[in-house]
């Protein structure tokens, strides 16, 4: 190896301590947790102005009503079904921002309190709940469709029109539930210290463990959206180089074997103890 | 001793992560936490002069930092949706500062790779044997985890070509590397443990190799 020109040019310090006593006061104070709770945060604060700019939004969204000029006989009966989809639509929208503040306002008691399993396991079940309730009114909105696509006698573009603006309004609020969803999944995940032990087999489990660990896991996983260009190559030439580099530090920090000792073995000296071995 | 110029970033996969690289995949084994926190990027960023300065520089820097992670996995093309948001990339990872350096290469802009020393629970157990008379600091200590001692340990600018470079170097500058840990910790050298070798040092201490050191200054 070549020998290193300038040994230590300098050492760095931040905050000069003085004593190990004063060293020890301030160890408890962990910036690094501070800091990183503090971007957390942040990155809530902007999601809560995100959902009050979406509310904004939908607030100016304005319905699409052309039709009513040109339609013929049914003209009112088709009202009528419109105004039922709209009130479901707002129905569904007012229940998912709710169900969206109370996932930020989780998210940020995790955050300052730390993850709660039990806590965890009434927001999952208010999650069931709402998976039925909205699945009820997509059933609905399909119904209050078709009865209307059976009394439509003319302009079929403007109806296909409408349906269209109809599936992107409610897309935009599924959206919205399964982003909240997922923010308060990753928030828990993040702050479950011992989730640093979840192996992918144990997601087959299906005991509490399960529930309040795994199923995080495995719930967060169905929600990533797939990456353009994957090089598969790099994935195993990048486990390969940490093995290697895992290797040289257990290498490096591994104490050396003690040389074996000579028949008989002679009772070890309490002295050597911390003498080199080599 | 002077002032910090820099601040390095250390960024610590977490499951969020690994579910992540999971779902992009599927059928193909996801590396256990261990893999994923092994040789973990080191990003160089100036000293801000204030915390929340510093937040507001990882904050400008966080895309890039999360496209460098993806790449590393999913190769230099790779895209995700994903890289845009600020609260994914602090589920996906926690960042460890470091502001305690020491040079080893004549500018930290050429510094390509570090080592960091990391405090073992020996040096724990060591500290409270030597505080065991003072019941405040006794106490104190007993809360204490090694991870806790270990925060803003000591890294090292320092490039090398081969990895096995590494534990001759080690060897080699035990004692400066022990010193400028330990003065993190207290200016007199009386209140140090006794390390006269690279056996004790490594009792004491363990290393953890970064090959990547980025600079987004």
């Amino acid at each position: 190896m070549e020998p290193v020109s300038v040994a230590v040019i300098c050492v760095v310090v931040f905050g000069t301590v003085i004593a190990l006593s004063a060293f020890i006061r301030q160890i408890m104070l962990s910036r690094n947790k501070d800091m990183n709770d503090k971007a957390q945060l942040r990155a809530l604060s902007a999601e809560s102005d995100e959902l009050a700019k979406i509310r904004a939004e939908i607030e100016k969204y304005k319905r699409f009503d052309a039709h009513y000029q040109v339609l013929g006989n049914n003209k009112e009966a088709i009202e009528y079904l419109d105004n039922k989809v709209d009130s479901l639509l707002k129905k569904k929208q007012s229940l998912i921002e709710r169900y969206a503040e109370i996932t930020i306002k989780e998210s940020k008691s995790i955050i300052d309190e730390g993850a709660n399993a039990d806590r965890k396991l009434i927001v999952d079940k208010l999650r069931s709940e709402l998976d039925s309730e909205l699945a009820f009114y997509d059933k609905e909105l399909e119904l209050l469709q078709k009865r209307r696509g059976s009394l439509w006698d003319s302009h079929g573009e403007l109806q296909t029109y409408l349906l269209e603006q109809e599936k992107t309004r409610n897309e935009h609020l599924d959206n919205l539930y399964i982003h909240h969803s997922a923010l308060l999944e990753k928030i828990y995940i993040r702050h479950t210290d011992n989730s640093e032990h979840i192996a992918v087999e144990d997601i087959q489990s299906s005991d509490y463990l399960f529930k309040v660990l795994a199923a995080p896991f495995q719930y967060l996983m169905q929600l990533f959206s797939l990456s353009s260009n994957i090089n598969l190559d790099k994935w195993f030439e990048e486990q390969r180089k940490r093995t290697n580099v895992d290797n040289a530090q257990t290498d490096t920090n591994t104490q050396p074997a003690p040389t074996p000792a000579p028949d008989p073995v002679p009772a070890p000296s309490p002295l050597n103890a911390f003498m080199p071995t080599d | 001793m002077q002032p910090s110029q820099w601040e390095i970033i250390v960024l610590k996969p977490t499951s969020v992560f690994q579910s992540f690289l999971a779902s992009q995949l599927p059928g193909v084994d996801v590396p256990d936490l261990r893999q994923l926190q092994t040789d973990n990027t080191a990003y160089v960023i100036r000293k801000q002069a204030s915390d929340e300065a510093t937040l507001d520089e990882i904050e400008r820097h966080f895309s890039k930092m999360f496209r460098h992670e993806i790449s590393r996995w999913l190769g230099d093309a790779a895209r995700n949706e994903i890289e845009g948001s600020f609260l994914d990339f602090l589920c996906c990872f926690k960042f460890e500062l470091h502001t305690h350096i020491v040079m080893m290469e004549s500018a930290m802009e050429i510094g390509e790779q570090l080592v960091r020393i990391k405090p073992r629970a020996v040096l724990l157990k060591w500290m409270r044997e030597v505080v065991e008379e003072d019941s405040e600091l006794s106490t104190l200590l007993s809360k204490v985890n090694v991870n806790q001692l270990a925060e803003n340990s000591t890294v090292i600018i320092k490039n090398f070509t081969q990895l096995d470079e590494i534990k001759p170097f080690v060897q080699q500058y035990y004692r400066p590397l022990f010193e400028a840990e330990m003065s993190r910790m207290s200016n007199s050298p009386d209140d140090w443990p006794l390390v006269e070798s690279f056996q004790d040092f490594i009792r004491y201490f363990s290393i953890d190799i970064h090959t990547q050191l980025i600079h987004l200054h």
